[in-house]
């Protein structure tokens, strides 16, 4: 059954309907959870409170087609959340805990912790455009944000990254 | 550390996604549906909270009155029971037949951004991306390709034969599959498929050595794996592009005629699907049995895919709307003698031409859900290629003339929409290159205008030297595309270490990047606007 059709019956209340709509989604859903927080249980944590999200609200969302582009936002939202609750408690540990970076940082650095380093916008766009293959316009329609917007995002997070890298690893 | 985008792919598909994911899910699902009913629980105990109150202060009030006028001034009035809102395990709704409102109409308004004048008689028109096939008919129909510019793409065709195409071409992501076979009175015998790139506008042929006994229908199917399946009336055969194979895989005698009007291909399977009065069947290739798919109760007379999940048809001014099993999911009474029809991508709305006159067919779009009912151009053909997008055809009789339209739709008209209309045309002093430069090859195209445009600057002064460093392809637009460049560029002038770059030695300014807009006019490649963000 197209997602249409799911999307209708499940603000009807039929929760089969729902369940299949996140079934389809869930291992996007998750992995993207996990890209931003690098930790099971707090990616768990955010997918269980974007599905709690998404069910609570659905009659709230207009347009049925955008189901999965509603449901990618909130998951974005709530890791966003997540990581600015967890600089909260990491800010006093910080300064005590976290080892000093050494001169030669971008010979050690991986490419994905280098996606990590970039502030969340950037590293949003990233994630939409690399991991989930979506076009700039549908990464601007997730992200509310006009294509342009979006277009300097990613170029200041590609940018970034081959500034963190040294290297030209695009062209590879 | 070398590391490209396909690896970063791969470590997020990568990512082991735990068995608990479901046990979680289950549970926010469970979470939510308390909410849900503590909500729809506590929203009526407001309600008859409220109506209690207001009871007891008309009671209150009653007996002021009664005790002023007597009975007589006392109206008793319905009692008022509190909506207990939707139930949390309703039904899915059966379709019923019941009487249709009658919609809202609404005149929908378009921005044309292109006119493409075309010969009379084109039909079956594709859109994929900035290209659209069609067809002219000869005696047997000749496919045409041209480009959102207007640009055509003469389609390769076996040595010796004039008419190099059948109707059934099918687009893969960027690629044109079609069937050439000899026309009347031509030869040689034989059957070519070719599979079309629009990427590097080539054309790989495939020889298909058909033994006699059979002969392919017009319209056959490509699988995303690249195996092409064709009918006939004798049998099967499927086509492997990858190894050039051909291969029998059914033979039977086929009961039933197929036709371009009555069948359409499954969108993703390789099932064809055909009506005949009132039953819309099902046939599979593979095994060479039809099976009744859905049982309308009157003719049908056409039939077209929503989506790969939902197929819709037309029976006298009833559309139903059908899912994968061929269960009736909703009805609509829609205008008396519609045809065409079709969806806008994304919108649960309907399309359809309607007759106004004695030639003249005008576009109606109906959004059910909403009962709106948009009405637009007279046209003799259309096809939506966005949400937002249609293209529309039409023939003029007296001046013998025919015009595919691209518009961009208005949804809420007379709010003055900002319509951005891409068009450019390039001025005297804009590097530019014609447009049959480097065979369509994007890169090429922004290296060499980019090239250009650093050698002018260079001839002026304005910088001493410059290194081109790579051409990465971003996305093709309507005005024509967009790149990132990475460059180097050696100057006095300080401006050039603005925006991202590492300051080097002797003025030069390494690794900048910039993204840029590489537009089309009539005649030209142009360089556009330049733009780039700071580090």
């Amino acid at each position: 059954m197209d997602i249409e059709s799911l999307v209708k019956k499940a603000r009807l209340g039929n929760d089969d309907a729902f369940y299949e709509l996140i079934q389809q989604r869930k291992e996007l859903l998750y992995r993207t959870a996990y890209a931003y927080v690098k930790k099971q249980e707090d990616a768990l944590d955010i997918v269980s409170d974007t599905v709690y999200k998404a069910y609570k609200s659905l009659r709230k969302l207009k347009e049925p087609a955008f189901f999965n582009t509603w449901l990618t936002r909130i998951l974005i939202n709530c890791s966003l959340d997540h990581l600015k609750k967890q600089k909260r408690i990491m800010l006093v540990k910080e300064i005590a805990d976290t080892p000093e970076r050494t001169k030669d940082f971008s010979e050690n650095l991986d490419l994905r912790q280098a996606v990590d380093e970039l502030d969340d916008k950037c590293r949003t766009v990233i994630i939409l455009k690399y991991y989930h293959d979506l076009t700039i316009r549908e990464v601007a329609e997730i992200m509310q944000c006009p294509q342009g917007t979006i277009k300097s995002y990613l170029h200041r997070a590609l940018n970034s990254l081959r500034v963190d890298l040294k290297e030209d690893w695009l062209n590879a | 550390m070398l590391k490209d985008v396909s690896a970063l792919k791969k470590e997020f598909e990568n990512i082991q996604v735990p068995q608990e994911l479901d046990l979680f899910i289950e549970q926010a699902i469970r979470k939510g549906r308390r909410f849900n009913t503590t909500g729809r629980i506590f929203k009526p105990l407001v309600t008859v909270a409220s109506i209690i109150l207001v009871f007891a202060l008309s009671i209150s009030t009653t007996f002021l009155f009664i005790s002023k006028t007597g009975l007589s001034g006392c109206v008793r009035e319905q009692p008022v029971i509190p909506d207990p809102g939707p139930a949390i395990e309703e039904p899915i709704p059966k379709p019923k037949p019941k009487p249709e409102p009658e919609p809202r109409v609404l005149a929908l308004e378009g921005t044309d951004i292109r006119t493409l004048e075309l010969i009379p008689t084109s039909h079956n028109f594709r859109v994929n991306d900035q290209f659209i096939s069609y067809y002219i008919p000869a005696n047997i129909d000749v496919l045409y390709l041209t480009d959102i510019f207007g640009t055509d793409y003469p389609l390769p065709k076996p040595k010796d034969i004039r008419m190099p195409t059948t109707e059934g071409a099918v687009w893969r992501g960027d690629k044109l599959y079609y069937l050439s076979m000899p026309g009347i009175d031509e030869g040689p015998e034989g059957f070519f498929l070719y599979e079309y790139s629009t990427a590097t506008h080539t054309a790989t042929e495939h020889k298909l050595n058909f033994p006699d006994s059979f002969y392919p229908e017009e319209s056959f199917f490509v699988t995303w794996d690249g195996e092409v399946f064709f009918v006939g009336e004798t049998g099967t055969y499927k086509y492997t592009l990858a190894n050039k194979t051909l291969k029998k895989v059914a033979e039977f005698n086929l009961d039933w005629q197929i036709s371009s009007w009555s069948s359409r291909w499954h969108p993703e399977k390789p099932l064809l699907f055909y009506f005949e009065g009132n039953k819309l069947w099902c046939f599979d290739p593979q095994s060479g049995k039809s099976t009744v798919f859905y049982q309308a109760p009157g003719a049908i007379s056409e039939f077209c895919w929503r989506d790969s999940r939902t197929l819709t048809l037309l029976r006298g001014n009833q559309l139903e709307i059908l899912d994968e099993n061929g269960r009736l999911l909703n009805s609509h009474r829609i205008c008396e003698g519609a045809r065409s029809l079709g969806w806008v991508p994304e919108r649960g709305m309907a399309s359809y031409r309607v007759p106004v006159g004695s030639n003249a067919y005008q576009l109606f779009v109906e959004d059910f859900e909403n009962e709106m009912l948009y009405t637009y151009r007279d046209c003799d053909d259309y096809i939506w290629s966005s949400v937002n997008e249609i293209w529309t055809y039409s023939e003029d009789q007296e001046t013998g003339t025919a015009i595919l339209v691209l518009s961009r739709i208005n949804w809420e008209p007379g709010q003055n929409q900002k319509v951005e209309i891409p068009y450019f045309k390039s001025r005297e002093e804009d590097p530019k290159l014609p447009l049959d430069y480097a065979q369509g090859d994007n890169e090429k195209i922004a290296a060499e205008l980019f090239t250009l445009h650093m050698e002018d600057l260079k001839s002026q002064g304005s910088i001493t030297d410059f290194k081109l460093l790579r051409v990465v392809f971003e996305q093709e637009e309507q005005w024509g595309f967009f790149v990132c460049i990475d460059y180097s560029v050696q100057s006095s002038d300080e401006s050039w270490q603005s925006g991202n770059g590492e300051l080097g030695e002797e003025g030069w300014v390494n690794n900048k990047s910039n993204f840029i807009n590489i537009y089309r006019d009539d005649d030209y490649y142009v360089m556009g606007s330049q733009w780039s963000t700071s580090p």
